[in-house]
């Protein structure tokens, strides 16, 4: 069985009430989530809040999810996205970046912090088109469906972002 | 295509690998899952007992009538009527009071009171057949 069709195969086990096939795909896709939320809020409260805003649909909308219109993760990347927007919306400005509590490296840990910090000053609608392409993994297009955006716009808010952090990332 | 601007994007990917939910996310959602479910279980559960109780109901207001050989054997034809069983198969019977002129009209020998009877009735309304009740 490939992945696409496991993947239906939990989602129609999920519609059904299967707490295993559930956790199995909160398991896959929840940490792809909460990243995007903590890049796009800066803090992990509101990346926990969002994550969980996101299963719940998926708790409650899986047998509407069509795995042929697009892949599981998109759906809920973009499930994501409207409740981030929310939250900026009603937050209007990003919380400060937190510090992670517990990190093996110090050296590890000040990348990871600078990583975080030049994503989270890029202007949201860039934010959104690095973490999904950059970090996520998501093609240009795949982004675009997330973004309601054309595949073209993804491509020039991916540059002007890329522009933007190049300047941090210079030595 | 624009290119990553990070130092070592795969780097910085595997830097933001340590993100992820608190326990806390999987442990409430889990709850709320089998909840939701039990739930809606229940209300699957009640809406089928529901109509199975309204089918029920219906099905007993709606009994089809006697077959129609047994309905003939019962009943009289009313004057002029000839029963057959195409006509009694769609019919419904109607339980009625009938005084002693109707029932001379109807060719039945009159009584001084009242007395209970039931008519086969067709699709077009028409009495076509009569039971007098003891």
């Amino acid at each position: 069985m490939d992945g696409a069709e496991e993947e239906r195969e939990l989602l129609a086990r999920t519609a059904k009430g299967d707490e295993q096939a559930f956790t199995t795909l909160f398991r896959r896709h929840s940490q792809s989530v909460y990243r995007f939320a903590y890049l796009m809020t800066g803090a992990s409260g509101a990346a926990d809040d969002v994550t969980q805003e996101v299963f719940i649909v998926l708790m409650r909308e899986a047998h509407r999810v069509d795995p042929d219109r697009g892949t599981l993760i998109a759906f809920l990347q973009g499930v994501a996205r409207n409740y981030v927007l929310r939250y900026l919306r009603q937050n209007q400005r990003c919380t400060a970046l937190e510090q992670v509590a517990v990190m093996s490296d110090l050296d590890r840990h000040l990348d990871s912090l600078r990583v975080r910090r030049a994503v989270l000053a890029l202007p949201a609608r860039y934010r959104e088109a690095v973490i999904l392409c950059d970090f996520e993994g998501f093609k240009q297009e795949e982004a675009a469906r997330v973004l309601g955006i054309p595949p073209g716009t993804v491509a020039s808010r991916l540059h002007r972002a890329h522009g933007l952090l190049s300047r941090k990332f210079t030595p | 295509m624009s290119h990553s601007p990070f130092p070592d994007p795969e780097g910085a990917r595997r830097l933001l690998a340590d993100l992820r939910p608190s326990p806390h996310v999987e442990a409430e959602l889990r709850v709320g899952f089998r909840g939701y479910h039990r739930l809606r279980r229940l209300r699957t559960w009640i809406t089928s007992a529901s109509l199975a109780a309204a089918t029920c109901v219906i099905v007993l207001l709606m009994r089809p009538a006697a077959p129609p050989e047994a309905l003939a054997a019962e009943f009289y034809p009313l004057p002029g009527v000839t029963i057959t069983p195409a006509m009694l198969a769609s019919s419904q019977i109607v339980r009625v009071e009938l005084n002693g002129t109707t029932l001379a009209q109807l060719g039945l020998a009159a009584q001084a009171g009242p007395v209970e009877a039931e008519l086969v009735l067709t699709q077009d309304g028409l009495p076509r057949a009569i039971r007098l009740l003891p």
